[in-house]
Order: structure tokens, then sequence, then C-alpha cells
């Protein structure tokens, strides 16, 4: 085995081989064995002539992990998809090859389905171009439509986590700091009157401060006590629900006589214009904010003493406190930007996508914010990239589930073994035999504590 | 942001010091906060004539004791007004050595007083709010007795919530599969133990971040719970009926009054939640293999030096606590709810490691703080059927809160092993 291996890994690139194979058997087999193959010569091709310049081997090289990661998350998923089947076992026993051929082609097809929910079906698109009704142009839209409009709170909730990550700071209170951003935006959107875009502008940095103030508890607690912030992060994002169920069946948020936890409607100039005027698509302008805030945080992290003072205080906390750096402001400032951050995502869910506040206002976009933050290596360009991986899985995960009957946590499950496999590259590289560079996402050691 | 002149002078106090301050100076606000709130409470919130008699006496005993009445705003009052005092004593002296002292007497009186109004509302006795306690607090035992297991290794295990809720499923279906809820139990306990070797192996083999493995673990635990739910068990609901365990009272001893049905009239769980707080308070204090595991979690560089096999010994510990914690997930199962439900954890995990460091790393003081959870919990669950008006996100919020404040007032005061969270290169 390891013969044919290093037989094979002379002539390819010695990572390709894998993800490839992975690929054609999950994924495109069951569905089209020709166009499966087509896509596989492509695919090998492209990354083949790629790899012959320097900047293209470079980068390659960089994607290889999140790759393998991404790829080694669905297949442990396929697995466990095929086993928590429950007919699986006795079919497999009088039929062994023909059950597993049959599992396998079922994998597929969901994974299929989650591709198709994400970005559509490139035929209907070019129908519906080629009859140039705006109606059908914005069905055969919707799908990437609705992976940007999750990818917007992913974005900003995933950058908020990757600015505290690189601070040295585990923060995993963006779900609890969105949900208080979700609350102040909202508020500001019911009771402030205001013109147009002032109102806009008022309510999202009303959603900064909300999500900023949850953030600078834990920061503030770890800064001057030493308490860990993974616990009161966890026990923030607890409390931030209680707080938001409790203040949308008060009369703060709710609308007179009503009994649903839903709050009354933001007034409509505090609504984030649409991207595209076409019917059937809510991507918003929030996007835009999303990818603003991306490039004034790659700024702010590398462009700025304090973005160095960020990295040094996450890289070594006592270095940077020997260099004069305040350990303890360094870590309070990171959590106040993280959770601004956050709570600019929660706002931005209010003000564009749904336009009151509800208990389900977050679906989970602040767990997936740490996986994306990872998997991103916590850099403002990866965390979009990822993000979009992740809102591709959220917008995906109805059409398949509803295609399959497969449900979506499975999709919960996979982010969390994307994480996990970030974050051992030394698995990775004993699963594919391949060398990874040390391109791995920077983990904060929140343990070490300066002095 | 002034930039702080960096001179030899600058710092008075280390930065430890500064911490164990802070800490101080938050259990200090906090007995002050409480008290307030008792005050409140006791002034303004209470009918002035609500009288609670302690009888001691139940029917069935033959023993009399003296009846004591008290009122209930006076008692509120009372507290509110001692709490405030310990306050400013812990205040005067935030990093002085009689804080355990401050502590209990504030905990001690505000209990009283909770239980007073409790007490002078519908609830007819005692035992049904303090059996409550036991019950929530078992888990929390369970949960804390894990994390110390883990973290005396010196490995941080923030994955217990996730090993409790997955113990939980594995126990369901296990026990649903093999007809039993003793085999369910120990399908529980088994896969808690095998998820702690997959968090020992990825922390230590393969080097992910501890926080960040226990996340992974956490997230993984409730995606795949709620997958196997939603794809299996709600198809199939004859694989989430594991059956439930019994309570069995102790013969003589659940006669006491009060006493006996609290702690002496429940599920083998509890049993062995009393024989494992002794069996881990021993073998950690008392036995060569726990001062190993004492020695690789404080410096595991030097316990390598001298011998000792310190990624065996966490190997081993991760996998005993994973254990433990699969365990707290079969009682959640087969004697709470009698089911698996979705995120039926509901915190425990956490709220067991901070009954960790409220119990300063050691199985007694963590069953002394579960206690002090499971009462929070068991009044917050009956203070709005009685007659004390407060608004009910301020009690939903309160565990949570407690939690808080715990891990912010106690850190600095009672120390960790001192390598929990560091990875360790073995050579």
């Amino acid at each position: 085995m390891t013969g044919f291996r290093r037989a094979i890994s002379e002539r390819v690139p010695g990572w390709l081989i894998w993800p490839i194979l992975g690929l054609l058997i999950v994924l495109l087999l069951p569905v089209s064995l020709v166009g499966g193959l087509t896509a596989l010569v492509i695919s090998g091709a492209i990354v083949l002539g790629v790899r012959r310049t320097e900047l293209g081997r470079q980068f390659t090289d960089r994607l290889k992990l999140p790759v393998l990661a991404i790829l080694s998350a669905f297949i442990v998923g396929g697995i466990v998809l095929i086993l928590s089947d429950l007919e699986f076992y006795s079919k497999f026993a009088a039929d062994p090859g023909g059950t597993l051929f049959a599992s396998f082609q079922r994998v597929g097809l969901a994974y299929w389905e989650l591709l198709k929910g994400a970005f559509g079906d490139p035929g209907k698109l070019t129908t519906a171009l080629a009859s140039g009704q705006p109606n059908k142009i914005g069905i055969a839209l919707r799908p990437i439509s609705e992976t940007f409009l999750a990818t917007t709170p992913l974005i900003l909730a995933g950058l908020g986590v990757a600015v505290a990550f690189r601070s040295g700071v585990f923060n995993i209170g963006a779900e609890g700091q969105l949900k208080i951003g979700a609350m102040f935006a909202v508020w500001v959107g019911i009771w402030i009157p205001a013109p147009g875009p002032f109102h806009i502008l008022l309510a999202l940095i009303a959603g900064i401060v909300g999500g900023a103030l949850w953030g600078f508890i834990p920061g503030i607690l770890k800064a001057k006590t030493g308490a860990h912030e993974v616990i009161t992060t966890i026990m923030l994002n607890a409390i931030a629900q209680q707080i938001m169920l409790a203040l949308l069946l008060s009369p703060v948020l709710q609308p007179v006589g009503g009994t649903t936890p839903i709050s009354m409607p933001i007034q409509e100039s505090a609504q984030l214009p649409l991207l595209l005027d076409l019917p059937k698509l809510r991507v918003h302008y929030g996007l835009v904010i999303a990818l603003i805030a991306a490039a004034w945080t790659s700024w702010l992290m590398f462009r700025t003493t304090k973005g160095f003072e960020f990295r040094a205080a996450g890289l070594n906390p006592r270095a940077a406190g020997y260099a004069g750096m305040h350990a303890g402001r360094t870590i309070v400032l990171a959590m106040i930007v993280s959770g601004g951050l956050a709570g600019l995502a929660g706002a931005s869910e209010v003000l564009g996508t749904t336009h009151y506040l509800s208990p389900t206002i977050s679906p989970g976009y602040g767990w997936d914010a740490i996986s994306l933050a990872l998997l991103g290596g916590t850099r403002p360009g990866g965390v979009v990239v990822a993000a979009l991986l992740f809102g591709a899985l959220r917008a995906g995960g109805p059409g398949m589930a509803l295609a399959t009957g497969v449900p979506i946590d499975l999709l919960a499950f996979i982010s969390a073994l994307v994480i996990m496999f970030v974050a051992a590259p030394r698995l990775v590289r004993e699963i594919y035999r391949v060398k990874l560079n040390a391109t791995t996402p920077s983990t904060p050691r929140p343990q070490e504590t300066p002095t | 942001m002034s930039s702080a002149p960096m001179t030899t002078t600058m710092p008075l106090l280390s930065a430890a010091e500064r911490r164990a301050r802070n800490n101080g100076l938050v259990r200090a606000g906090t007995y002050a906060v409480a008290g307030l709130l008792a005050l409140w409470v006791g002034l303004l919130r209470v009918p002035g004539d609500q009288l609670t008699v302690y009888k001691l006496v139940f029917e069935e005993s033959v023993v009399r004791v003296p009846e004591l009445s008290l009122p209930v705003g006076m008692t509120y009052a009372a507290a509110g007004v001692i709490s405030l005092f310990m306050a400013a004593l812990q205040f005067r002296a935030p990093s002085g050595d009689g804080w355990r002292r401050l502590m209990a007497v504030t905990i001690f009186a505000l209990v009283f007083a909770v239980l007073t109004g409790i007490l002078g509302g519908k609830e007819p006795s005692l035992v049904g709010l303090t059996s409550a306690m036991v019950s929530f607090a078992l888990p929390i035992v369970f949960a804390g007795l894990a994390a110390v297991l883990c973290e005396r290794s010196g490995v941080m295990n923030i994955g217990i919530e996730g090993i409790i809720l997955l113990g939980a499923c594995a126990t369901s279906i296990g026990g649903s599969l093999l007809g039993s809820p003793l085999a369910g139990i120990g399908i529980g306990v088994i896969s808690g133990a095998l998820l702690g070797l997959l968090l020992a192996i990825l922390s230590i083999r393969y080097h992910v971040d501890q926080v960040i493995a226990g996340t992974v673990l956490n997230l993984a635990a409730a995606g795949i719970t709620t997958f196997l739910y939603t794809r299996i068990l709600q198809v199939k609901p004859e694989l989430n009926q594991p059956g439930l365990v019994g309570s069995t009272p102790i013969p003589i001893l659940s006669e006491i009054p009060i006493i006996g049905p609290t702690f002496f009239n429940g599920s083998f769980f509890l049993y062995a939640g009393y024989f494992l707080i002794v069996v881990m308070q021993l073998a950690i204090y008392r036995t060569r293999w726990g001062l190993r595991l004492r020695a690789v979690g404080e410096n595991p560089k030097a316990a390598g030096t001298i011998g000792i096999d310190v990624l065996k010994i966490r190997y081993r510990a991760l996998a005993a606590g994973g254990a433990v914690a699969g365990f707290a997930g079969a009682y959640l199962v087969v004697v709470s709810t009698g089911s698996f439900q979705i995120g039926m954890s509901a915190g425990i995990g956490f709220i067991g490691i901070a009954a960790m460091i409220f119990g300063g790393w050691n199985p007694v003081g963590v069953a002394g703080a579960a206690l002090v959870f499971g009462f929070a919990r068991s009044a917050e669950s009956r203070l709005g059927t009685v007659g004390v008006d407060i608004p009910t996100v301020f009690l939903s919020i309160l565990p949570y809160v407690v939690t808080i404040i715990v891990v912010a007032g106690l850190v600095g005061r009672v120390r960790g092993p001192a390598a929990a969270g560091q990875p360790y290169e073995q050579s």
C-alpha cells in the first residue's frame, strides 16, 4: 500500500489524491459517473496547472489544511449518515455490496441537494436569464441570494471571534453578543424617530454598542479578576437568551396584545435596503457592511499599533507585557471590538433580514463563527471565504432536509468536525500523509497569563 | 488611552495579588448587592404579616422541638443587613484571609432568608425543597468531579457538557436496545470514557488547544445528538425508553426527619455520588496515584523528570473524568426524565466547572459547592409559586449570574493546578 502510494505521489502532488478520491466517492459518483469523472479531470488539471507557478504553489499549500479538513468532516458526516440509518444494518447483512453502494448514493444525493440548495441550478438560471422575466430570475437566483444572506452575519460574527482569538482571548460568546446587539438595534429601530439613512446608522451603532457591552463584561472580568472567558461568555450567552425572551414578552418590544415572543416590526426608515430589486431575493446591504467591516478589521489588525498590540498579546502575552504593552487593557479592548462586531451581526439581521426580533434570531451563527474563524486562519480574508462556505451550508441545509429527509443538525456536527480537523493539523497530516507547512491558524492560549 | 509609564517602581502589587484583591472586591460587591436585594425584598416585597413557623416536628415523629416562628419580611431584612455587614468586612480587607468565614456567613444568612420566605408561602415542608436541592445538585456533583479529575491532571476539560449530553443519548439508546436501564447506564459510562479519551487524544497526541478541543466536543455533541434525535428517536420512540431507576431508601437512616428523606432516600446514583466523593477525596490526597496526579497537574516537567509517565496519567484521568461525566448524563435520563431530550444537559457541565472552582478543586468542596448551586436552583423553581414578587427573568438568569460571580470572585483565591490547560511534550 505504501509503495502504491509513493508511486502515485511521485507523479501527482501527494495531498491531492485523497481529496479527489473522496470527492469522487462521496459526491459525484452517485449522481453521474461521467460528470464526476469530467469534474475530476478538470479540477485536477486546474490544480496541477496552478501549482506550476510559485505563487500558485504557495496558495494551494495554504489551502491544503482547510480543504482537507472540510473534506474529512464531510466524509465522517457521510459515515454517520449511513450508520444512523436503521434499515442499513438488516439490509447490509443480506446484500453488503449493493447496500453500501445505495448508501453512498444516498449520501452523495444529500450533499448534492445541499450544493443545489446553496448555489442554485445553473440550467435553471440560464433559461431564466434567457426568458428575461424578473420573477423567474429571482427564483433561480434565490439559493445563492440565501447563501449570501446567511453569509452576512457569519462574516461579522466570525470577524469578531477572529479578533478575539488573535488577541489570545477565546471569545465563544458571539452568540450572546449577537443577540444583545440585535436587541439594542431593534429597540432603536422601533422607538427612536429618525429620518431614513440616519435611523439605520443609529440602529447599527446601537447594535455595536450592545455587542461591545456584552464583550466588555467577560473582558474586564478576565483582565481584572482572571475569570476564564470561556465560562463567563457561555454564561453570558445563556443570560442574553433569557433577557431577550423576557423583553420579547414585555411591552418594551412586544406589540400591544401580543402573546407570542415576537417583537413589533421596526420602522421602515430603519430597514436596510435590498441589494437587488428582484422578487424572492432577500440579500441586503448588510453584506456590504460586512465586507467593509472585514476590510476595517484587516486594517485594524495589521496596519495599526492597536492591532499590533492585539496580535502581540495573542502570540505571547508575557513578551507583550515586557515590551510595555498593557495586557489587561488589550484584552478588554479586543473583547469590545470582538463583541461590537458580533453585535453588528445581530443588528444587520434585525434591520436587514427579519425586520423584527424573535427568539430564533440566530440559528447558531455565534457558534458557526468559532468554526469559521478557525477555518479562515483568524484572518479577515479567510473569515470571509469561510463564512461563504458556512453560509452555503446554512442556505443549503433546508433544501437537503426537504429533498432527502436528512436532519439539518448533521451540518452542525460537520461544522464541529471542521474545527476539530483544522485545529489538529497533526491529525490531518497523519491521515493523508501530507506535508503541511506552518500556515495553521494560531490557536490562542487563554491560560497563559501575563505578569 | 495613556500609555502607562513603565518605570521600575510601577508594580506595587504583583498581577496575581492584584487579581486576588479584585476577586475580593467582586465578592464584597456581590454580598452588598445581595444584601440590598434582600433588604428590598424584605421591606417592600413581602406582605408584612407573613410568618413562618419552623417546626422540626413531623406527624410521624415522636420528638418534639419547640416551635420557632419568624416574620418573613424581617428575616429577609436581617439577612440583608448581615450580608451588607459582611460586604463591609470583605471590602476593608479584599485579599485578607478570613474570606471563607465571611462567605459562609453570607451564604447561610441568605439561604436561611430564602428558606423562610419559601416556607412562609405555600410550601408545606422543608423536605420538598431539600430533596429538590439534592436532585439538582447531584448531576452538578458528577460534572464537578469529572472536571476535578481532568484538571488535576493538567488538562482543562471544557467538553464536559458535551460528554454529559452524549452520555445521556447513549444511555437512552443503549438502555432501550438492551432492555434495561442498568445496561444503559453502563453504555453511558463507557461512551463517556471513550469521549474523554478522544479529548485526551486530541489534546495530548494531536496538540489541539484544550479549550478548542472541548468546544469542538460540545458543538459536535449538540449537533449529533439533535441529529440522532430527529433521525432515529423521533421515528422510533421505542428506542428512547430506557426505563427509570427507582429510589431505594436506606433502612434506618432514611427515617431521620428532614435529613433522612433528603440524603438517604434516593436512587443508587445518590449513593454512588457519596462513594465517588469519598473515594476521590482519599485517592487524590492519600494515595500514590493521587500524588502523581497532582504532580502532573502542577508541574509536569518535574514529574516527568523523576520518571512519572505524564501522558499515561493524563490519558487515564481523562478517561475516568469522561466516565464520571457520562454517569451524569445517564442520571439525567434514567432518573430525571426517563428519556433523552434535545439539549437536556442544560449547562450542567459548565456549572460543574464553576463548582470545581468554587470547591477549590477538591471533591468534598465540589460537593458543597454543588449543594449551593442545587439550593439556588430548587429555590428558583419554587420562588415563583410562593408570595415573593420578583420578575421571573431575575430568577431564570440567577444560576448563570452565580456561576460568573463564582468564577470572577474566587479564581484568584482558590488556586487550581498550575499546568491546567498547557500542553506537555514528553520526550
